[in-house]
């Protein structure tokens, strides 16, 4: 077993793909709870239930997936070469046992084993940060989304950090955890964390599946600045339970970046070459999409809570954080890991024989018509999910939940389909442009 | 000596990679192959090595060019 990744080779394809494998089980456990959600569901956001389901998807899913993504692009994007390969093996083992113990907890109110699971959480995220923060320090490739992965990680490391103390505080009741302290760490996680990673890596992988030629972000600094700020604002002002009208400069704040990122897309996308839009595409306009949604529930909340502070408004901020978890950074996820691992089984499995054999291309590998089934399937359940908090409908709640149930056990099966022998659907040849001999 | 050119831009990953290996399959002893790329092939240059090949890569206009040999023995 080595111990060390060669300098930009891609990592070996069974260190990498586990993660992607395991991460649809987050998914399906935040379905089956939304599932078996009851009338209780809308009474607050933090109820066991609620906070079990956020950390399945956010923990279990989304940052499994990411984790994965990241092992593999630090080397093959970033020029970067990962510190060791038996931490990623040691940290998968952690991460995985760690997950159900910490969701479990939650869903049961557990403290003791929530403090438990909450630092086996944090241990994997110890061993996670290690191996990805010196592999980007290794990196030949300067750009930005060196930056924003940087920014990511370190707020990856601050949510872990204040998740910890809250789970410690709760258990040896040392101070209350108020809705805003909870609001902060939940910034700092969706946005700092997952946010700031989907945005830089958009930056890179956009333009290389799309083609994009002829033009360049704007705003790609500006929105790493803004996002950076806003968060280490509004997560500092939030401790101190600051007036209703600040809460409101902050949160333009913290909208302003992922705005422009959504307006820098937008442009890559226009400028593409490739325009018949395979999945990652469509999942890039639908997370666009549904960001917009996030961002409007977002001011939402912040209007009830200006206007009328003493009602209950649980229902939109499920909604508001529904939409930003599974709509905005669930929709990009899906769509991009059918980029993302087929190139890895690709290079991994035919790059040796390629000028020896006929070999497939990544389009061979994944069944593109499955994969968007699989996404549509996705969109739609954030959409009844959305729908049935803003209705505060428990029927519609758990009918989303079967939904996502559904579509992790799909996403895993189309997955799973990659690994088949494949065969290439077009003639050996160099090229379909000219080979010149001069 | 011949110099073999190979337009990779516009093209998504991993074709640019599939058409170098596949053109490098008859590249002559004393050729080049100059390659236009939109972006630093890194995963490409492990498989050169372990296939006996040497390479420059270079900014050029709006894109790169990677120029291919092969080694001397």
């Amino acid at each position: 077993m080595s111990a060390r990744v060669t300098p930009a080779e891609s990592p070996p394809l069974w260190l990498v793909a586990p993660f992607f494998l395991a991460a649809p089980a987050g998914l399906a456990a935040a379905g089956v709870i939304i599932a078996g959600a009851n009338s209780d569901s809308f009474a607050g956001v933090n109820l066991p239930r609620n906070l079990a389901i956020v950390h399945a998807l956010v923990v279990g899913w989304v940052t499994t997936t990411m984790m994965g993504a990241t092992y593999q692009l630090i080397p093959a994007v970033l020029g970067g070469r990962l510190f060791s390969a038996w931490l990623v093996r040691l940290q998968f083992a952690l991460h995985v046992c760690a997950v159900p113990v910490f969701v479990w907890a939650f869903y049961h109110w557990d403290l003791p084993l929530l403090e438990i699971g909450g630092m086996m959480v944090c241990g994997s995220l110890v061993l996670y940060l290690a191996n990805a923060v010196l592999g980007l320090a290794r990196g030949s490739r300067p750009g930005v989304t060196r930056w924003y992965v940087m920014a990511a990680l370190s707020f990856l490391l601050a949510t872990g950090g204040f998740g910890l103390l809250w789970v410690m505080a709760m258990r040896h009741a040392l101070f209350p955890i108020t809705f805003d302290r909870i609001a902060a760490h939940a910034h700092l996680g969706l946005l700092g964390w997952l946010g700031l990673t989907v945005m830089g890596v958009s930056y890179q992988l956009v333009p290389m599946f799309n083609v994009v030629r002829g033009t360049e972000p704007r705003f790609s600094r500006v929105a790493l600045v803004v996002t950076v700020a806003a968060l280490i604002a509004f997560a500092g002002v939030m401790l101190l339970a600051p007036p209703r009208p600040v809460r409101v400069v902050f949160a333009i704040g913290l909208a302003a970046g992922p705005i422009l990122w959504g307006l820098d897309l937008l442009r890559l996308m226009h400028h593409r070459s490739r325009r018949n839009l395979d999945v990652q595409g469509r999942a890039t306009y639908l997370s666009l999409t549904m960001l917009a949604v996030t961002i409007a529930l977002g001011f939402t909340v912040l209007a009830m809570q200006v206007v009328s502070p003493e009602r209950n408004n649980t229902h939109v901020v499920v909604a508001y954080a529904m939409a930003g978890v599974l709509g905005w950074m669930g929709t990009m996820l899906i769509g991009n890991t059918y980029k993302i691992l087929p190139f890895l089984l690709w290079y991994h499995r035919y790059r040796p024989l390629v000028g020896r054999a006929p070999v497939p291309v990544t389009a061979d590998i994944y069944n593109d018509r499955a994969a968007t089934a699989v996404l549509a399937s996705h969109a739609a359940g954030v959409a009844v999910l959305v729908l049935a908090a803003l209705l505060e409908n428990t029927w519609l709640l758990r009918a989303s939940g079967g939904i996502f149930a559904a579509v992790a056990v799909a996403h895993l099966g189309t997955m799973l389909h990659m690994f088949l022998p494949k065969t290439s659907s077009r003639p050996m040849a160099p090229a379909t442009r000219p080979l010149v001999a001069r | 000596m011949a110099q073999v050119e190979l337009d990779n831009r516009g093209l998504m990953p991993p074709e640019p990679m599939v058409r170098i290996l596949s053109a490098l399959a008859t590249l002559g002893d004393d050729d080049d192959l100059v390659a236009l790329m939109d972006r630093e092939p890194m995963l490409l240059y492990p498989e050169l090595e372990r296939r006996g090949f040497v390479w420059t890569f270079a900014e050029a206009g709006d894109g790169y060019v990677l120029t291919i040999r092969k080694a001397s023995p």
